[in-house]
């Protein structure tokens, strides 16, 4: 049961999964799963024990389990039938014939100041609202390109997409973001 | 990188400058996608707003952590998997 190579797998729920879970959580948007993840990434990380070679921090070693798994799980949702990607969109919400915002879609200024300076919990729980109202395919693009900052070359071998769909998708994901957190704004 | 632009005109659309400010955060644009943009964004108050807030979002989403964290019941019972894992 002792390890040679300074593991110390009894203490990784108390020292590690409430900052792996929140990790996944954002990513995945979900409880359950995010769940799922840390039990996962945890149960790996001990079935390969001897790939750890104290290079890098157990820590850090065990996020980078748990970014794979990630990755793993964007992957596999792209794949699914479910989640194919829906670039034919009938109407556009955001922009008329020619191009020019919908009136009703015009961007206006945020009711609330929002700064990065602090924190702000609000901005994050807004956030939170309006992820989830992005389908499969737009939250595993949202969380690859503006969580994990992944490059969009690498995204769209991924996800196998091509690059004008992925500019297309991004485009419309930003749009959605940012007109769902001025009306949430609007409405605190 | 392909661009919805045209090659040749001068002036945009809306919806191709509210692209072009998209992609300008990841990849850099061609100088004539640049010119576009920039004179777009000179008159049209809209974009020019979209842009902002866009980069704003771009930095606040950056900086975001989780509050969240893993109820003690689940907490228990991954403690207890690896618990057996281990013996």
């Amino acid at each position: 049961m002792e390890i040679s190579n300074k593991l110390n797998p009894q203490n990784w729920v108390a020292k590690y999964s409430d900052e792996l879970f929140g990790f996944a959580y954002i990513r995945v948007s979900d409880e359950e799963t995010a769940r799922d993840l840390i039990q996962d990434t945890f149960l790996s990380a001990l079935r390969n024990q001897e790939s750890f070679k104290g290079e890098i921090s157990e820590k850090n070693w065990l996020y980078l389990i748990l970014k794979n798994k990630i990755i793993d799980r964007y992957r596999k949702n792209a794949k699914s039938p479910l989640t194919r990607i829906d670039n034919e969109e009938t109407t556009d919400e955001f922009f008329d014939e020619s191009g020019h915002w919908k009136k009703e879609a015009l961007p206006s200024t945020f009711s609330q100041a929002v700064n990065n300076q602090q924190h702000s919990f609000e901005f994050y729980e807004i956030l939170e609202r309006c992820k989830k109202k992005l389908n499969e395919i737009q939250l595993n693009l949202f969380s690859m390109k503006f969580l994990d900052e992944i490059d969009s070359d690498e995204i769209c071998k991924e996800l196998e997409i091509s690059s004008s769909n992925y500019w297309v998708l991004i485009h419309r994901i930003k749009l959605k973001i940012r007109k769902c957190i001025e009306k949430l704004l609007y409405e605190k | 990188m392909k661009n919805n632009t045209n090659t040749k005109k001068l002036m945009i659309t809306c919806k191709e400058a509210t692209m072009l400010s998209v992609q300008k955060s990841e990849i850099n644009l061609s100088f004539s996608d640049r010119m576009r943009l920039f004179i777009h964004l000179l008159v049209c108050q809209y974009c020019r707003l979209f842009d902002k807030q866009s980069k704003l979002i771009d930095k606040l989403i950056s900086n975001w952590k989780a509050d969240k964290t893993l109820s003690d019941i689940d907490k228990n019972q991954i403690q207890s998997i690896i618990e057996k894992e281990l013996k």
